[in-house]
């Protein structure tokens, strides 16, 4: 149990709580739907090998 | 979104050299965003991802990111703060996504030349093993030879696109940089190409007007309404013949204050 308990600090420990930085790896994640984007991209891993620039935005 | 003219042109600009933008959102009616799209007209990509300020931990908005041929994030700033220059540095360190698994053993030599950046000998070892019996070894080379193949096919698109656009200056560059990758026929073409195009007047010329259209943008800081219009003027007599007077046109009109929330 303790052991598990320790796991479990340092897996919480090790996870990124800051905003993504410079150097950080993006985090993957799927899109649920998308317009104009490379054909047939489903997720951020399927742009490997492009440079993407990434704005998170709101509607207003 | 104030920013959405500027980041059109830059989609328009960089796209066919492998730049791509993604505007995300997690807003959850998707009939909102459909229409917003439609709207504005958007060509740009733009992806509805649950949560997905949550997921990059975003602490405010709008937030921008540039992530590089790997996943990792080698920019975060303000959307207003994408410009040619930035993504001009980014372009230059731009190589091909590191391999994602270890290949199969008789790739050894590919995955070597990769890694090290040779490419043209890392497509030929490749090229070599796609009609290999053995099914594992086939799908790793057919991976490096799509990734470098498309690599090749960026370059050569970039070097269209600025050939048809009278970008010379651009266009030597590109073709440098596939020179220095593929250490085979067609990087030595390219190495070629790139020699001429240097020897050409308009490459001079388009070189000087770059160089030339950097100081007029820092000339134009503060400077409103005539004495602008006066140094484009200028600008244009002098470099009319480059397609860089487009885009000092483009400097005429005063820049509007930037957004307090950008949108």
């Amino acid at each position: 149990m303790k052991t598990l308990g320790m796991a479990l600090f340092l897996a919480l420990a090790a996870m990124p709580l800051a905003a993504m930085e410079k150097g950080d790896e993006a985090p993957n994640f799927k899109f649920e739907a998308q317009w104009g984007t490379l054909p047939g991209a489903k997720q951020l891993t399927d742009y490997r090998g492009k440079i993407v620039f990434l704005e998170i935005w709101k509607i207003h | 979104m104030r920013f959405l003219p500027h980041l059109v042109q830059v989609n328009e600009k960089y796209r066919d050299k492998g730049v791509e933008i993604i505007m995300a959102t997690d807003v959850d009616k998707a009939d909102a965003l459909e229409k917003f799209i439609a709207e504005k007209g958007l060509k740009l990509g733009v992806a509805r991802v649950p949560d997905v300020y949550k997921l990059v931990k975003a602490s405010g908005y709008p937030t921008s990111y540039g992530i590089d041929v790997d996943g990792k994030c080698i920019w975060r700033g303000h959307p207003q703060g994408l410009n040619d220059a930035l993504v001009d540095t980014w372009l230059k360190d731009m190589r091909a996504p590191s391999l994602p698994r270890e290949l199969a053993a008789p790739l050894a030599s590919a995955a070597q030349n990769y890694d090290a950046g040779r490419y043209g000998s890392a497509l030929e070892a490749a090229s070599k093993l796609l009609k290999h019996k053995d099914d594992k070894l086939k799908a790793d080379a057919q991976y490096v030879v799509d990734v470098l193949q498309g690599r090749a096919d960026m370059y050569k698109a970039a070097a269209e696109l600025f050939k048809k656009e009278g970008y010379h200056d651009k266009l030597a560059d590109v073709l440098e940089l596939a020179a220095k990758e593929f250490d085979d026929d067609f990087g030595k073409d390219c190495g070629k190409d790139a020699k001429k195009v240097k020897g050409t007047k308009a490459y001079k010329a388009c070189t000087e007007a770059r160089e030339a259209l950097a100081k007029l943008k820092e000339t134009l800081k503060g400077k409103k309404g005539e004495d602008r219009a006066k140094a484009v003027d200028k600008f244009k007599k002098e470099h009319g013949d480059t397609p860089y007077a487009k885009e000092a046109e483009e400097l005429r009109a005063e820049p509007k204050e930037p957004a307090k929330d950008g949108h």
